[in-house]
Order: C-alpha cells, then sequence, then structure tokens
C-alpha cells in the first residue's frame, strides 16, 4: 500500500469514540507525562516549543499557561487544528505533517510529539525534519507505542483505521534511528503501565476491547486485531534527546 | 461510543439508608489503576453496587490485561 493510499484512511485519533475516553489528548498517560518530560527540560520562560501532531490543543494549553512557553502547533488535520485555535488563542498554528514542516533550519528550543511519531510515514525522514528546525541543543520529547514483540504485530495494511500500533518498531530500532538521526538520548521511560491503564478504561467504557475495535471494523477483523496486539505485547516509552 | 453499560433497574435498595440506587459515574481503584465507570449508587451514602457480570467478567479482564508482562 502507497503512502498516498494510507492518508485515505482514516486515524484511530481523530474518532470521537477515542476522545470521549481519552478526553482531549488522545493518548495514554494524559498530560502527566507532558508535565514530567517538561519539568526534565527545564527550559527557559517564552522558549519556543513545537507540538508535532498538537491534535485539539491540549498540550500547547498546558505549555504556555503552566511552563510560560511560547508553543506553535503542528497538525495535518484542518478540523483539529480549528479546535486547537479555539482552546489557544493566538498561539501559532500550521497545517504540515511531520515528515515536511515548514519552518527554518535550526528555530526552536525544543520539539514535543506524543503519540504521533509512530503514525508518520517514515520514522527516520520524520526525525531527521524534527532535528533540522530544532537549535543546536534543542530537546526533543516523544512519548509513544513501541513494539516489545513485533513480529507479533498486525502486519497487514491497514484498511479500516490507522492507529499507532501500525507503525510501532522496537525500542531498540527507534533508538537506532535517533542515533542516526543526530540526537544523543538523555531520559528514556518505560511507561507500558499508562497504556494498560487506557486499555482497561476501554474495557469499561465499551464492554470489551473487541468491541472497542468493533466500532472501526467488522467483528472478525476486530478479533484478530485484539489477538495480535495481545501477542504483540505492545508498549509505552517516554525518551527525552538533544540534538547534537 | 459504545451503548455498553452495568447500569440496570435491578430493584436494588441501599440497605443503611433504604434508598433505591442510582446511576452515577464513579472512580474504580483496581489494581493500581483508576477508571471512571457507570455504576449503581446510593444517592445517600454513596455505596457503590458491583454487579456479579462486572466482578466476574470485565474486571476478570482488566485483571489478566493488567497482569500482563
Amino acid at each position: 500500500m502507497t503512502t498516498a493510499s494510507l492518508r485515505h484512511i482514516p486515524l484511530l485519533c481523530e474518532q470521537q469514540e477515542l476522545r470521549q475516553i481519552t478526553g482531549d489528548t488522545l493518548r495514554p498517560g494524559g498530560l502527566e507525562l507532558t508535565r514530567r518530560a517538561m519539568e526534565f527540560c527545564a527550559l527557559p520562560a517564552r522558549s519556543t516549543v513545537l507540538d508535532v501532531g498538537c491534535g485539539y490543543g491540549q498540550t500547547m494549553a498546558l505549555l504556555a499557561a503552566r511552563f510560560g512557553l511560547a508553543p506553535t502547533g503542528l497538525d495535518p488535520a484542518p478540523a483539529m487544528l480549528r479546535q486547537a485555535a479555539c482552546r489557544c488563542p493566538g498561539l501559532p498554528l500550521i497545517q504540515a505533517d511531520a515528515a515536511a514542516i515548514p519552518v527554518q533550519n535550526d528555530f526552536f528550543a525544543a520539539l514535543i510529539s506524543e503519540c504521533v511519531l509512530s503514525l508518520t510515514d517514515n520514522m527516520p525522514a520524520s526525525l531527521q525534519e524534527m532535528r533540522r528546525v530544532l537549535a543546536p541543543g534543542g530537546k526533543l520529547v516523544l512519548t509513544d507505542i513501541y513494539a516489545r514483540k513485533p513480529d507479533a504485530l498486525p502486519q497487514a495494511q491497514p484498511s479500516e483505521i490507522r492507529s499507532c500500533f501500525d507503525g510501532a518498531l522496537p525500542l531498540d530500532t527507534i533508538k537506532a534511528h535517533l542515533r542516526a538521526a543526530g540526537f544523543a538520548i538523555q531520559l528514556l521511560e518505560d511507561h507500558t503501565a499508562r497504556l494498560r491503564q487506557l486499555a482497561g478504561q476501554i474495557i469499561f467504557s465499551c464492554g470489551s476491547l473487541a468491541a472497542f475495535w468493533q466500532l472501526f471494523m467488522g467483528a472478525d477483523k476486530a478479533a484478530s486485531t485484539c489477538s495480535s496486539l495481545a501477542t504483540a505485547k505492545p508498549g509505552y516509552y517516554l525518551l527525552i534527546a538533544e540534538k547534537e | 461510543m459504545s451503548n455498553f453499560s452495568f447500569i440496570s433497574a435491578t430493584g436494588w435498595r441501599c440497605g443503611c439508608c433504604n434508598k433505591e440506587l442510582q446511576p452515577r459515574k464513579v472512580n474504580v481503584e483496581y489494581m493500581g489503576s483508576v477508571f471512571n465507570v457507570e455504576l449503581m449508587v446510593c444517592p445517600a451514602c454513596g455505596m457503590v453496587l458491583v454487579p456479579e457480570d462486572l466482578a466476574l467478567g470485565k474486571m476478570l479482564e482488566v485483571e489478566q490485561l493488567l497482569e500482563d508482562k
């Protein structure tokens, strides 16, 4: 399946059913991991931060209000950007893809991307682009799904819905991509418990994980997706790296 | 969103308050995680009814998920 055709498949993070469960952050761990990451980075007030995959703007609002930073949001989805504009009036927003950021080199003091990198079509290219727009010594903050047993992940190209599970890679591969792109890893924490927490909430909200997936696909496909994910044992990480 | 719910017209009344239970969203702390679940609750004292299908069904599924290493 080509990149172009993948773009026509709806994203899980754009579905209201997920939003009703996660709230506007649309990811495991909500804003807690965002706070944890920004406290670690300890950026000076008014530092410029690019939020790649800003969604509804929850993180941007936190960065501005709680940490006194100057966030810019980037997302390919116009509907999400419209709501981010309402939540964060006056803050700059860019409609673009992570692999082609329309910003000059060495611009941002930090870049944050939460549960987005594995959704991008080409992780190494996205990391290269993120590095390009970061100032020397700039911080890269990532939270995302990773694959503990990648061979078991659903390998068939998604036809009904795209999610972070589709592009999840082993942690060692992600670390290698980061090093190849020119980043030095400063912090790496496992937060798989937060992914399990979200899965548990889905069970309580929808009746079962299969019932949740059936909101987007047929019963047989939902059952095989559940089975594949149970075997693949996806995990969740927080990673902070510095542009070398 | 799914229509799944643990709410049902049970006819249960609170043993302490003799009030009819009402549906309410409650936070359930289970195995170190907190979940938001809609359950039948006493409107006076807050006592929560955990129905059998929740205790033996969904909680078991969540338990297996949380214990998964």
